[in-house]
């Protein structure tokens, strides 16, 4: 494992990295907001760069770096604003205090020409910690307790870019994704 | 960094025409229903239990709370006692407050869970630990929330709502899945039920990017025979996506 596959580990969150077509590549950690984040690992700090500052221009592959050392890629063959990139989450008023808290990490690619876009999302929803003591199963997600990540796990899924279904997202902003139909 | 430093729900103790807007959500500090007016400086352990009613009620008084045992005001009035909640008298009682250093990648939901552990009812209704999940005898034969959620179509901004809702809250509200606002100076014409993934309500519009605003809604709860007796601590969320 290299320096930064461990300091994407030690960060406990996932990172995105886009490789454009004259071969430059530009990590969220490249930033000026970023780069002491990722120096100086915090796993409860769900912040990024601006993406909707980063260019889109000549972008031919995103990544995600997930903290379990697996890595999303996608391509395109049209490098002119075909990615999106956000972070699901949200804010709770609750009698402990308040909770700000991040559930997923998705990156995005259209396909096509149509609405429909590709994703990957890093998943980060805490599982129950419980298991069945019978069939030694996470009481969350089913498998064998050796094998429960906690909710913390990738995945992929088509989605409707004007109306993302995937964790009740809805429309996402183009203005905002730098995107363009 | 593109995620919000602060995103705050707060709440005006003091009325519509001389609002006073604070944050709450921090350690100890929340909103607290009761139905009775005398509940001042009340420690939670020792919050005032309700009698389970024979019929569907609103739960008229609404506390905003800065501690345990500390009562900051009462929402909707500045009067040393809190005023029963009414469609007009409290239109604008709560808000969402977040600052400039943020950038919305879609519309925010406004919703409620049962716990910060985020999780959807497994079904509608039930008799049990139901305040979100409603029960059909009482709201409605499609189980809607206890607990009502209205929404302002525009930020603060643009204009803070004039006028309350068109139709005050009642227990059946609610409409499945999501609603929004028509986009300007519209509240929803009905309230939703809030009840986690299930019913919410989305904004009319996503915020613009970096700019710091408010946005006006209202909460309302009722209660009713078929609702099961527990300690609700119900977590008003505010669900959003950032780049």
């Amino acid at each position: 494992m290299g320096a930064l596959g461990l300091l994407i580990r030690m960060s406990g969150r996932s990172w995105w990295q886009a490789r454009y077509a004259d071969g430059k590549t530009l990590g969220e950690w490249d930033t000026p907001a970023m780069s002491g984040i990722l120096a100086v690992p915090n796993a409860d700090t769900w912040r990024s760069t601006r993406w909707e500052d980063v260019e889109k221009r000549g972008m031919i592959a995103l990544r995600l770096l997930c903290p379990n050392g697996q890595v999303a890629e996608l391509v395109t063959n049209n490098p002119d604003g075909r990615f999106i990139q956000l972070k699901s989450g949200g804010f709770s008023v609750a009698s402990d205090g308040n909770k700000n808290f991040c559930d997923a990490h998705m990156i995005g690619v259209l396909e096509n020409d149509d609405q429909m876009v590709r994703c990957w999302s890093w998943e980060k929803t805490p599982h129950s910690f419980s298991h069945n003591i019978e069939t030694e199963r996470c009481n969350t997600c089913k498998l064998p307790k050796v094998e429960c990540g906690d909710g913390r796990q990738l995945v992929n899924f088509m989605d409707d870019i004007f109306a993302m279904r995937y964790r009740g997202i809805g429309g996402l902003s183009l203005t905002v994704q730098g995107v363009r139909l | 960094m593109a995620d919000f430093t602060t995103i705050r729900l707060a709440v005006n103790t003091g009325t519509n025409a001389a609002a006073v807007w604070t944050a709450i959500g921090a350690a100890a500090t929340e909103i607290r229903w009761s139905d009775v007016a005398t509940a001042t400086n009340v420690a939670s352990a020792s919050w005032p239990a309700m009698i389970r009613p024979a019929a569907t009620a609103n739960v008229a008084y609404l506390y905003a709370y800065t501690a345990d045992a500390t009562n900051l005001g009462f929402l909707g009035t500045s009067t040393a006692t809190p005023v029963a909640y009414s469609n007009t008298a409290q239109f604008l009682s709560q808000r969402w407050d977040w600052d400039a250093t943020g950038t919305f990648a879609s519309a925010p939901v406004f919703t409620a869970y049962g716990t910060t552990a985020h999780t959807t009812p497994a079904a509608r209704g039930g008799t049990t630990d139901n305040i979100l999940s409603g029960n059909a005898t009482d709201t409605g034969a499609t189980a809607r929330s206890y607990l009502k959620g209205n929404l302002y179509g525009q930020v603060t901004s643009t204009a803070a709502p004039i006028a309350a809702p068109a139709a005050a809250a009642v227990v059946t509200d609610g409409t499945t899945g999501s609603v929004s606002p028509t986009a300007g100076a519209n509240w929803l014409a009905t309230f939703q039920g809030l009840m986690a993934d299930l019913d919410y309500i989305t904004f009319a519009a996503t915020p613009a990017a970096t700019v710091a605003n408010t946005l006006n809604c209202i909460l309302a709860l009722f209660t009713g025979p078929n609702m099961g007796p527990a300690t609700y601590v119900p977590v008003i969320t505010l669900k959003y996506t950032w780049t």
